[in-house]
């Protein structure tokens, strides 16, 4: 809610009563990494891929997440790669962290079997419905989420943010999480 | 110009204020079915579909994500693809014409006789600028569709993937003020 002051008027924030109206209607965040995060177990390795954003002031905010990795096998054999998408939702004031996933694309969301040397560059976008997408926790005005992107690996073989791709420039993997106001949807 | 009044500020509109950096709308839809290929070289609808709000301004800009992936059924050739699709109805109604935005081709992911068991991600970033669709204006009611499409009818869209959890099909729709563009 806005308040009068000595001088004017102040906002609590750009996605408050006026977001989109004379401010943007999006607060975006990113991370970047450079790797390379060697997979340690077949299920989900921490890519250090994580951004915290603002405390919610709407709980029917929503929050885009994209994420890109590349990847190598360190064998030159059977393997498969997928991004989870992660949360943890801390209440306001503090208190015990709930962590979920958002979303699993799975190990074998890119694979292939047999004995070749393999990079992939996986993608993963989607749409963070709090409270409703998959096992996403509702938001709480004064919440805190931050996000993360994970790797998964079918065979415990993949560098993740491989930073072996002959001639490429610029970042082995990102992750950005866009908040969208409640009025866009 | 703004007005003050006895209990506020009254905008005339808030074109001027939000020029330039602005989004208009967001619309998504997941599906989580695994869909076999029934004929090849023929568009399957992946059951995601967006109805945008009518069109803002005739220089509103839609940004489109879709994403899905496929299994090959027979370790064997395969090809694969993520097309996107509009319907578009005129302001106040009429008939809805219908464009492909983009088809990338049975080809554009492909692997000729390759007899290993392979999944690929299909996705498709892509802005309708209304050059192949159909010229964009204020009013307008725009549909957005995610088909898959595959060259050799051997495939699984949205397959289990070993872990996965949530959507796996998905289309994700971003109007954006043309200003931003």
């Amino acid at each position: 809610m806005a308040t009068i002051s000595g001088t004017g008027l102040s906002f609590p924030g750009i996605l408050g009563e006026l977001g989109g109206v004379i401010g943007p209607n999006y607060i975006a965040r990113w991370a970047r990494d450079d790797g390379p995060v060697a997979s340690s177990q077949q299920l989900s390795n921490n890519l250090g891929l994580e951004v915290i954003m603002p405390p919610v002031t709407n709980v029917n905010n929503k929050y885009l997440i994209i994420a890109e990795v590349h990847t190598d096998d360190t064998n030159s054999n059977t393997c498969g790669v997928g991004l989870d998408t992660w949360v943890g939702a801390t209440p306001p004031g503090g208190g015990t962290e709930d962590t979920q996933w958002i979303d699993r694309q799975g190990r074998h969301n890119t694979y292939l079997s047999g004995a070749y040397n393999t990079y992939f560059i996986q993608h993963h976008w989607i749409i963070d419905d709090p409270g409703q997408t998959y096992n996403s926790p509702s938001a709480v005005v004064g919440q805190t989420r931050k996000y993360r992107v994970y790797g998964n690996a079918h065979n415990n073989n993949i560098n993740f943010m491989n930073n072996n791709v002959s001639n490429h420039v610029g970042w082995n993997g990102y992750l950005c999480v866009i908040e969208l106001d409640q009025s866009l949807f | 110009m703004a007005i003050l009044t006895a209990d506020g500020v009254l905008f005339p509109d808030n074109t001027e204020l939000t020029a330039g950096f602005r989004i208009i709308a967001v619309r998504f839809a997941y599906d989580a079915t695994a869909i076999t290929s029934s004929v090849q070289r023929s568009a399957q609808f992946l059951n995601c579909e967006v109805t945008m709000p009518p069109t803002d301004s005739n220089n509103s800009r839609y940004l489109i994500m879709g994403e899905s992936n496929i299994d090959d059924t027979n370790q064997n050739t395969c090809g694969a693809d993520l097309e996107l699709w509009v319907g578009v109805t005129p302001p106040g109604g009429g008939t809805e014409t219908t464009h492909w935005v983009s088809r990338p081709g049975t080809h554009s992911h492909y692997w000729g006789g390759n007899t290993n068991d392979k999944y690929w991600q299909l996705k498709n970033f892509h802005i309708d600028d209304g050059a192949t669709t159909t010229t964009i204006s204020q009013g307008q009611t725009r549909r957005y569709r995610a088909y898959g499409n595959n060259h050799n009818n051997n495939v699984n869209f949205g397959a289990g993937t070993n872990t996965d959890a949530g959507p796996r099909h998905k289309l994700i729709v971003i109007e954006f003020d043309g200003g931003l563009i």
